[in-house]
């Protein structure tokens, strides 16, 4: 292999795929990234902890002698961070690698690009389709409450739904739970995925850093046999194998009616809730709720921190409701929602799941808190 | 013709056999218990064979006339009992009558007595129950009873004893436990010939300790007493560093006796509840004093159980008693000695006799370390005063009992209130007392809160600290671990509990014990924040868990208090519970070792060191410091 790379295209590339990169690994090969090169401008690197890998582009090489090349990933990171030229000279031979710039030359040992395992490639031709803009969105406001501890559940990633008007994502930890649609749409009529596949939560943070809001539409195939998940973007290929196990039966969880509705604007709550959670700590957690007729009254208690009383102006005129909420859960989701946004809580009693609701089809629903009163 | 038909006496003794002889132990327990019946003051005990061949007792007891000697070999016929009524008061070791008849059926035994007052002794032997006639010979005052080839009529029951070594050391766990509830008793114990114990009559308990289980446990023992109404409750506990893996180092001994209990055993566990490590078990000698009719011996035919009429009542005695004494004992780790068993280079002047002995006990707790504090080894035997008075009738055991603390004539009484600081200010002014003064005694721990600590870290996991009488060595996640279970602990009993409600139920499968245990303290549970309902068969459905434990998964929280509730026999207090789950918490949130600590950071942790109630223990049981007295440098550098 013989080529001439740009070190920005390369040094974009080699930011997104080092994250996937294990730092330490039984197969010490997966420490590296693997760079293939190709004349005509299809060149990829790709790295891969075989959970979850990626395909990424690189930009601007010059290939004379194509082949593929293992890069050793801290070392060869570290070079292009501190190369100051416009191009770096590879050159690889079965034992050796040469990195040549301008006033640096490095010769890092070679191995044999055949050990590194093939980060499979977007093969559908049935697909899904969805905004870059969309998905980003969807990403945000579910991934956060998910729980990586449980083993009981697949709940350690995102519930994807896919049907041929729409996307869905859930993600929940048992206590709170975060539901999100958008429009999709489908490419040569593909099926919606049987079971229920669920994206492991490191996959789906790769893939929103790989999105931008202006980015054309994102390409998604679920392999339901393979138990996997294959994202086309714009410039890369995100391939995850699923969580294994099964996701609770999250429709269960709306209640069928509720008693109340309240409208409210997101950024003042975010800042009455903040306000309360100052004098909570780990062991007392909990804030008050009061919803009364034109007031939320927040407050909250806590032996040795202190106790708060927020008023927040509400506009609601109905049967008064106390509850009580971990504050995190709600300036978890809150923190995802533009300030601007009006949210509307619909609750029953202290007892049971409160639902907070968008026009942007969010719904995030929360199990409050009891305490012995 | 009938099928049914009485069985002759022998076989009905060769089935009581069964119960009470199961092996040579058990008639060494049966004979050394007659014998102190009997009013021994002196026993000895012999085997050969580890009991299969030979088990010979001799007593200087009250012994037998030739007319009660046959009787003695009959099933059922007793001097200790005289009517059902007696079966509510027993003061002896046994009233069923029914040992000596059962050990006669299933051995050659021969027996021979007298009494202090007879001109010549009587000799009865039995061989397989069939006995001789009673023949004339000569012996001192006293009963001398030898069983030769145990189980040589049932071979079936020969066949399951154990090697020689091994029912030997039945034997001498059995002869241990007689030997320590009856210190006031000169006992002798000879296996193959050879003598192993020779256990003069001591007044204390702890002298008996250092023979059975040595001297470093003995010395490292502490004194608890305490007397509720009608109950008296003594004897010693060991310091939280002696520990064992099993409960067999547990003596509880009542009226005398040596019994098993459940329930003390778990009282006792408790109380040690955050000192020892968790799979150790406590150390203890403890002596229950209590009126016949509030116990009933006659449970089982060995004995080793016991039921009391107010249980409960004796296991928070128990629990306060031994609690009481660590939060006024210094509990920290010593650093083990060297050579701490070089013998005291002179013997204790007789004068100041008397005040090692009580200094002894404090020591146990100050500072059994120290190495040129002489603990008294050699004790010569020592008549109590309430000992004084002719043969030991065992009914007033409880009066040599309550002579116990105050036998040492000098020692005030509150000398045994463990480490009041009255007891050291009594120790204070000996003027010839060896070589470091008592006063440097004084527990640190009474002196620790208002030391300004000055310390170093090193290993990113260990503080260093100078302190008044040497340097201390803390482990910064024990410690921390510590302070905040207490901070915790202290937070969560005046406020409230939160719980978590859960969007989906989690069922939680569980063994059938744990499930029905687990519903059946739904409500405890429940006031903890763990809502929990039955969803059939073994599965429980969790429906919150506690707000301050949600990085927990519901699974393995239910499970963990399910065998906290399980393996406990008595009601779970919603203390325990909560201290449980705050044992989890204050362990995920404490620094660890590895973590460098900043200047700073070593003040803060160090000065919140003064506001824990136990800071010599993480709850865990680990210690959280080691002491190195300044002797103790002085003397490994030489300088002493």
């Amino acid at each position: 292999m013989k080529a001439l790379c740009n070190c920005e295209g390369l040094l974009t590339a080699f930011g997104m795929v080092s994250g996937v990169v294990p730092a330490r690994s039984p197969k010490p090969i997966l420490q590296n990234v693997k760079l293939v090169a190709n004349t005509d401008e299809s060149s990829i690197l790709m790295g891969t902890d075989l959970e979850v890998g990626i395909r990424h582009r690189v930009l601007g090489m010059k290939v004379e002698q194509p082949g593929t090349v293992i890069l050793p990933t801290a070392r060869f990171g570290s070079i292009l961070r501190t190369s100051t030229d416009q191009e770096l000279a590879l050159e690889a031979d079965g034992d050796h690698l040469m990195v040549r710039g301008l006033h640096a030359e490095f010769q890092l040992p070679g191995e044999d690009a055949s050990l590194y395992p093939e980060v499979p490639d977007f093969g559908a031709s049935a697909y899904h389709v969805v905004s870059a803009a969309d998905l980003r969105k969807l990403i945000r406001r579910t991934i956060f409450a998910t729980d990586l501890e449980t083993t009981r559940y697949a709940l350690g990633g995102v519930l994807v739904e896919l049907t041929a008007e729409s996307i869905t994502m859930v993600g929940t930890d048992g206590r709170r739970l975060a539901r999100m649609s958008a429009p999709a749409e489908t490419e040569n009529n593909a099926p919606n995925p049987g079971g229920s596949p669920v994206i492991p939560v490191k996959a789906l943070k790769l893939l929103e850093r790989n999105l931008n809001d202006e980015d054309p539409p994102v390409h998604i195939a679920v392999q339901s046999g393979a138990a996997a998940v294959l994202v086309r973007t714009e410039r890369a290929v995100i391939y995850s194998r699923l969580v294994e196990g099964r996701f609770p039966r999250y429709q269960d969880v709306f209640p069928s009616h509720v008693d109340v509705k309240i409208p409210l604007e997101v950024g003042p709550l975010r800042l009455a809730v903040e306000q309360a959670s100052i004098v909570t700590n780990d062991e007392s957690r909990g804030v008050d709720f009061q919803f009364s007729s034109g007031y939320l009254k927040l407050a909250s208690q806590t032996a040795d921190v202190g106790s708060s009383h927020i008023e927040l102006p509400i506009n609601y005129e109905g049967k008064p409701v106390d509850i009580t909420f971990d504050p995190r859960y709600l300036i978890d989701a809150l923190k995802t929602l533009d300030d601007k946004t009006s949210i509307t809580a619909e609750l029953i009693d202290s007892k049971n799941a409160a639902v907070f609701k968008t026009d942007d089809r969010y719904t995030y629903v929360v199990m409050p808190l009891t305490r012995d009163r | 013709m009938g099928i049914i038909r009485e069985l002759p006496a022998s076989v009905i003794n060769q089935i009581a056999a069964g119960e009470v002889v199961e092996r040579p132990a058990s008639v060494v327990k049966e004979l050394l218990e007659n014998a102190l019946d009997a009013g021994a003051t002196r026993i000895d005990v012999a085997v050969e064979r580890g009991g299969k061949d030979l088990i010979r007792v001799a007593d200087n007891g009250k012994g037998m006339s030739p007319e009660d000697l046959p009787l003695a070999f009959r099933p059922h016929a007793t001097s200790k009992l005289a009517e059902a009524e007696d079966l509510f008061r027993i003061a002896t070791l046994g009233f069923r009558g029914e040992a000596l008849a059962a050990i006669a059926e299933v051995s050659k035994t021969r027996c021979q007595s007298r009494p202090a007052d007879a001109a010549e002794g009587a000799e009865l032997s039995i061989d397989a129950g069939v006995p001789a006639p009673i023949k004339p010979c000569g012996c001192p005052p006293g009963t001398v009873i030898e069983v030769r080839h145990l189980f040589h009529n049932t071979p079936v029951r020969r066949t399951f004893l154990k090697s020689d070594s091994t029912e030997a050391g039945h034997v001498l766990d059995t002869f241990a436990r007689v030997a320590l509830a009856h210190p006031t008793v000169h006992f002798t114990f000879r296996s193959a010939g050879k003598l192993v114990h020779d256990l003069p009559s001591v007044t204390g308990l702890k002298e008996r300790v250092a023979v059975f289980f040595g001297q470093e446990l003995a010395d490292s023992l502490l004194w608890v007493e305490s007397q509720v109404e009608s109950i008296h409750l003594w004897g010693y506990v060991a310091h939280p560093s002696q520990s064992r893996s099993t409960a067999k180092a547990q003596f509880l001994f009542v009226a005398g006796r040596y019994v098993r209990d459940r329930s003390l055993g778990h009282a006792l566990n408790e109380a040690y509840r955050g000192l020892l490590m968790v799979g150790r078990m406590p150390v203890a000698f403890l002596h229950l004093e209590l009126p016949p009719e509030e116990v009933d011996v006659n449970v089982h035919p060995t004995k080793v159980e016991v039921r009391f009429r107010d249980s409960q009542r004796i296991y928070s005695q128990l629990l306060s008693t031994v609690r009481q004494t660590f939060l006024q004992s210094d509990l920290h780790s010593r650093l083990q000695p060297v050579d701490d068993a070089s013998p005291k280079e002179t013997a204790p002047p007789a004068s100041s006799y008397t005040l090692s002995t009580s200094s002894a006990d404090r020591q146990a707790v100050a500072s059994w370390f120290t190495p040129s504090a002489s603990p008294p080894l050699n004790f010569k035997p020592y008549p109590s005063p309430g000992y004084a008075g002719g043969p030991l009738a065992p009914t007033n055991l409880p009066e040599w009992a309550k002579s116990l603390p105050t036998s040492p004539p000098v020692a005030s009484g509150d000398a045994f209130n463990e480490l009041g600081p009255a007891s050291v200010s009594t120790a204070e002014p000996i003027p010839d007392a060896p070589a470091p003064e008592p006063a440097r005694d004084t527990p640190p721990a009474l002196a620790v809160p208002d030391l300004p600590l000055k310390a170093i870290q090193v290993h990113d996991s260990y503080l260093i600290a100078e302190t008044r009488d040497g340097m201390m060595v803390i482990d910064q996640h024990a410690l921390h671990e510590r302070i905040l279970y207490e901070e915790l602990r202290e937070r969560v009993d005046r406020g409230h509990v939160e719980s978590q409600r859960l969007l989906v139920p989690e069922p939680v499968h569980l063994s059938a014990s744990e499930a029905a245990i687990v519903l059946e303290q739904a409500e405890v549970l429940a006031r903890l924040g763990l809502e929990v309902e039955g969803f059939g068969g073994d599965t429980v459905l969790v429906l919150s868990v506690p707000a301050m434990l949600t990085g927990l998964s519901p699974e393995r929280l239910l499970r963990d208090l399910a065998e906290h509730l399980r393996t406990k026999p008595l009601e779970p207090t919603r203390d325990a519970l909560v201290a449980e789950l705050l044992h989890m918490v204050a362990c995920k949130a404490a620094i660890k070792a590895g973590q460098r600590l900043t200047p700073a950071e070593i003040d803060a942790l160090l000065e919140r060191r003064g506001l824990v109630h136990d800071i010599h223990h993480c709850p865990h049981g680990r210690p959280t410091a080691l002491i190195f007295t300044k002797s103790e440098l002085e003397k490994q550098f030489g300088r002493i």
